[in-house]
């Protein structure tokens, strides 16, 4: 239960930030996304089902709080939990350089498919116009890991936000 | 225990309806559309309090920093001059306005007179919120159904356009800015004679005076005579907009790729990413 508190406040504390200070620290006018960040560390430490609706859910609520164009995040983000989640199983050693490579690949897929969805479903947006700002979203986000990644994950695998299995209870 | 291992035909049956309804649903809820969201305006409500705190956290910290690095004389002079500046701004920006459009009511006789929009109902509110995503540009203010707030109200500030309401709750107003790709104005320029170009304003990311950032651009035909630092207005047509507020300046002029069109780069009286207080046009204006 812990857990799920834990998980639900980061999410709440990442979009706080994200309209706040992220908003005042933009660089080349873009700023990061740490919800996906967020589901990349989790996906990082379940694999790709469980990262995959980790990230269906938290899209679906950050979509919700947006107050439009419901389910383009819980599209893109079930794709990025599972694209994590399946280097994730690849990947034996997990330290901080996977952690940049995974992120990495993973913004930069799930920046890319929040156009190509925006796009099919009908809203005006151009691939090309976007590429510069999906290049610097992907930039920033892979910057930020080396702040993010160490605590987050000792927390979800050692710490607050591990997984506790049915008897630890 | 081993797994119950998922047929890849269930597992694709699955992916394309997941695929299909997300689509249909982004497609259904588009901006401007008002669905009931009872999950989403409780989250938001009740982040509220922690956004406003940590927001003037952050501001106050960033006018630190800028006083800091300024030397504070230098920071209160430059604020003293900035405010000048853009009483100054608009001002000249009226009477451009003024002189433009009298050049062409001249000829009708003074039969007309020229819209002004400050001679609107206007009504004073603050940014509260900002869109969290990379995607949106959008805004909330603290003023809402209550304060006679509407949606398609245009939002403005006294240096000029800044959007218009897209959604209304009892105490605040979400407001879509002309830099979202969904918030697009009709313009007009004058040209020297006095007569209008029309042109769609339109947000687009490309590359400013500060680096990569959101732009304004509109497209005018080839033949039409825009020029550096000419003036961008509202049109007033497509009737959510009053005619006459300043948008911005013209800082580039190029042939498009096809050669019938000009892209006119706009720099935007309205500096987005500060906004603190705005104005609400009541009652579209009228």
């Amino acid at each position: 239960m812990i857990r799920y508190i834990g998980l639900a406040l980061t999410f709440l504390v990442s979009i706080a930030l994200q309209s706040t200070v992220f908003d005042s620290l933009q660089i080349a006018g873009a700023k990061p996304d740490l919800v996906l960040l967020l589901v990349v560390f989790f996906a990082f430490t379940t694999g790709p089902v469980k990262g995959a609706f980790f990230g269906l859910l938290l899209g679906l609520l950050e979509d919700f709080i947006i107050g439009y164009n419901i389910g383009l995040n819980a599209l893109v983000l079930l794709c990025v939990g599972f694209i994590a989640g399946w280097f994730a199983t690849k990947i034996y050693e997990e330290n901080l350089v996977m952690a940049l490579l995974v992120t990495l690949v993973a913004t930069f897929a799930g920046e890319l498919m929040t156009v190509f969805a925006g796009f099919f479903a009908g809203l005006n947006w151009q691939l090309g116009e976007n590429l510069r700002l999906i290049i610097a979203v992907t930039l920033y986000n892979t910057c930020l890991v080396p702040f993010t990644y160490p605590w987050l994950h000792r927390s979800l695998t050692k710490g607050i936000l591990r997984y506790r299995p049915k008897h630890e209870k | 225990m081993a797994r119950r291992r998922v047929s890849f035909t269930l597992a694709a049956v699955i992916v394309f309806f997941i695929i299909l309804l997300s689509l249909v649903s982004i497609r259904l809820t588009g901006i401007g559309n008002n669905f009931p969201n009872p999950v989403g305006s409780f989250i938001r409500q009740a982040l509220a309090p922690l956004q406003s705190g940590v927001t003037s956290v952050t501001t106050g910290i960033r006018d630190r920093v800028v006083s800091i690095w300024n030397l504070n004389q230098l920071a209160a002079e430059n604020q003293t001059l900035v405010t000048k500046v853009d009483e100054l701004t608009k001002e000249n920006n009226q009477l451009k306005q003024k002189v433009l459009a009298g050049m062409r009511y001249e000829a009708m006789a003074n039969k007309f007179t020229a819209p002004d929009v400050w001679t609107k109902a206007t009504l004073g509110a603050s940014v509260i919120d900002r869109n969290p995503s990379n995607w949106y540009h959008t805004l909330v203010i603290n003023r809402g159904s209550q304060a006679g707030v509407k949606v398609n109200d245009a939002i403005i500030t006294s240096l000029g356009l800044v959007g218009k309401v897209i959604s209304v709750t009892n105490n605040t107003a979400e407001v879509i800015l002309i830099l979202d790709t969904e918030g697009q104005v009709s313009g007009l320029v004058r040209q020297s004679d006095g007569s209008a170009v029309f042109g769609i304003v339109a947000g687009s990311y490309q590359q400013g005076s500060e680096g990569m950032q959101s732009d304004l651009t509109m497209s005018v035909p080839k033949d039409d005579k825009v020029n550096q630092g000419d003036l961008v207005l509202t049109s007033g047509l497509g009737g959510v907009y009053p005619k006459n507020i300043p948008i911005g300046t013209i800082s580039d002029v190029r042939l498009e790729t096809g050669g019938l069109l000009k892209k006119a780069t706009i720099i935007p009286m309205v500096q987005f990413d500060r906004l603190e207080e705005v104005f609400v046009v009541l009652n579209g204006g009228k």
